[in-house]
């Protein structure tokens, strides 16, 4: 136990220098923001029926004021979990999670969840969805409704105030999904997998907003994605996760400048080189599948585990 | 419609012709005369109004009472767990059974039509109500949790409008349960006081007035139609449709 600690001390040090080492133009001198979303050694498993997994391992992560950071990773590797223990809706089996120095118990306002699937009410209008996250701030229903209406224009859909939600295109109903978490006014804004049902055209236009609202509002952002061309558009830093168990691989700082689109040829490099070293990962999860299907199938044809379809152009950004 | 206009020529022909004992099966024409009698002389309205107005009670009640019943079922698995066989196991049981019960409880009285009719609706809609919060999307309730919705305004605000289309299927069911049950016991309870359709009918049954009979079921018929098709199944596609459950 005690060199489980040490080494997790040890790989943090070195994680938080490699950072400070690869942004030495950043105002690093300046006062450093403080920090919002504090985990240490988080550890999460999952049981099921074929035994027990670990989704996360020794996960260290601190987000601090104002930063937009990106966790990538193939799936299955704990990056929603991860995301899930900071809004509260999954505990972690040991570690510490903490927001403003205080433990996560639960889900809370302060740090507002944006779906993969808008998760809006459909029984309400697209007005309404907003103010439903207004009415513990706001009690007056002119003022609520006016707020709601404010909150839309802030995605360009004040004109859609009164649509429900199934009469809205599914780029519409997440731009919804992320008027109603602004008008929770978080401290946070923890986005998991927003934009992956969305057509590529809807994705692209939907970056371009998010990096225009964080630039405007100043929340800190966590978002998590199996896309690593979105994870280079958006963030300040790209953490880059392993599974298996799911654990954090590499850091990498963006200082490209803003706003960054996906076809910029700048964010595509950077993109190619992080894909070079999630290769590792998702051919060892290809490696993994393959080897156990072949002790499910024949024994006879044991030697042939190494030929791997590249499974990269699926399940990676498109565009690349 | 074509088939039906036939029908009713051919029934028609047989009464006139005497295919059968035209005094145990009279014709349409003799029934739309009984029918308008009724009307004419009111008879037909008040056992209308008396009917309805004993479902509206029963069912309300078996409504309010259902939905709190399925409240908690659904949001407590203990109780789900516990209740939900023996819900499951009475539902089979046609609720005219519980007359006997009920006529020894209150007397062969007004309460004891109006419990049958209750007992009739109540199950249907309890265990519509418990699936219906048991199948809320998980979605639904972590949004409403990270926007700081608990206790009774997640119910109010968030459970029973998701489950509102299941509750309306159980609804639809229900009043179909209540409005058979509601006959049963009438047809059983013939001394009761206020006549209801169901005790015309049987009226016209110890009267030997056949047309009497076939006049009362053309207007169940009517008014089941109405119920289910006017009011129940709209409502339930409107709903649908605007919590995009069906297409369009």
């Amino acid at each position: 136990m005690a060199l489980f600690a040490q080494q997790t001390t040890s790989a943090s040090a070195l994680r938080q220098a490699s950072t400070a080492a690869s942004t030495p133009d950043a105002e690093a001198v300046d006062a450093v923001p403080p920090a919002r979303i504090q985990l240490e050694a988080v550890n999460v498993q999952f049981t099921t029926r074929n035994g027990t997994t670990a989704a996360l391992q020794n996960i260290d992560l601190t987000v601090r004021e104002g930063e937009f950071v990106c966790l990538v990773g193939p799936s299955g590797c704990g990056k929603s979990t991860l995301l899930s223990v900071i809004a509260g809706l999954q505990k972690a089996n040991s570690g510490s999670a903490l927001m403003d120095g205080k433990p996560i118990t639960g889900p809370g306002p302060e740090r507002a969840v944006i779906f993969q699937e808008a998760a809006l009410f459909p029984w309400l209008t697209a007005a309404q969805n907003v103010e439903f996250a207004l009415k513990q701030r706001i009690r007056n229903k002119k003022e609520r409704r006016a707020a709601a209406i404010e909150h839309l224009s802030m995605v360009h859909l004040a004109r859609f105030a009164d649509s429900y939600p199934h009469e809205l295109s599914g780029g519409m109903r997440q731009r919804v999904a992320i008027a109603r978490a602004l008008a929770l006014n978080p401290d946070i804004l923890l986005m998991d997998e927003p934009f992956a049902a969305l057509d590529a055209q809807t994705r692209d236009l939907l970056l371009a907003e998010v990096q225009r609202i964080w630039q405007s509002t100043g929340k800190t952002i966590l978002f998590v994605t199996h896309n690593v061309m979105e994870a280079v558009t958006l963030g300040d830093r790209v953490i880059c996760m392993g599974t298996r168990p799911g654990t954090i691989k590499q850091e990498i700082a963006v200082t490209l400048p803003r706003p960054r689109a996906v076809e910029d040829p700048d964010t595509a490099r950077l993109a190619q080189r992080i894909m070079t070293h999630l290769r590792d990962e998702i051919n060892k999860i290809a490696q993994e599948e393959s080897d156990h299907a072949a002790t499910l199938i024949a024994p006879a044809r044991s030697g042939d585990t190494g030929d791997i379809p590249d499974p990269l152009a699926n399940s990676m950004g498109d565009g690349i | 419609m074509i088939f039906l206009i036939l029908l009713l020529i051919v029934w028609e022909t047989g009464f006139r012709r005497n295919w059968w004992n035209s005094y145990l099966f009279p014709g349409p024409s003799e029934v739309l005369k009984t029918l308008t009698a009724d009307i004419k002389d009111g008879s037909l309205l008040i056992a209308m109004r008396i009917s309805l107005l004993r479902i509206g009670v029963a069912f309300g009640a078996a409504m309010v009472l259902g939905t709190l019943i399925g409240l908690v079922m659904g949001a407590v698995p203990l109780v789900h767990r516990a209740i939900s066989p023996l819900a499951l196991g009475l539902q089979t049981l046609p609720s005219i059974c519980w007359l006997p019960l009920a006529v020894i409880w209150f007397g062969l009285s007004e309460r004891a039509i109006l419990f049958v009719t209750l007992m009739g609706a109540l199950l249907a809609v309890s265990i519509a109500v418990s699936d219906g919060i048991r199948n809320i999307p998980p979605l639904y309730l972590r949004a409403a949790g990270m926007m700081g919705a608990r206790g009774l305004r997640l119910y109010r605000e968030v459970m029973l409008p998701a489950a509102l289309p299941a509750i309306l299927s159980g609804a639809k069911q229900g009043w179909a349960f209540a409005w058979r049950s509601l006959m049963a016991g009438e047809l059983l309870s013939v001394s009761t006081g206020a006549l209801g359709l169901g005790q015309t009918l049987m009226r016209g049954r110890d009267l030997n007035d056949m047309s009497e009979v076939l006049a009362v079921m053309t207007v169940l018929v009517a008014i089941g139609v109405i119920a289910d098709r006017l009011v129940f199944s709209r409502l339930e596609a409107n709903v649908r449709r605007r919590w995009g459950l069906s297409a369009g």
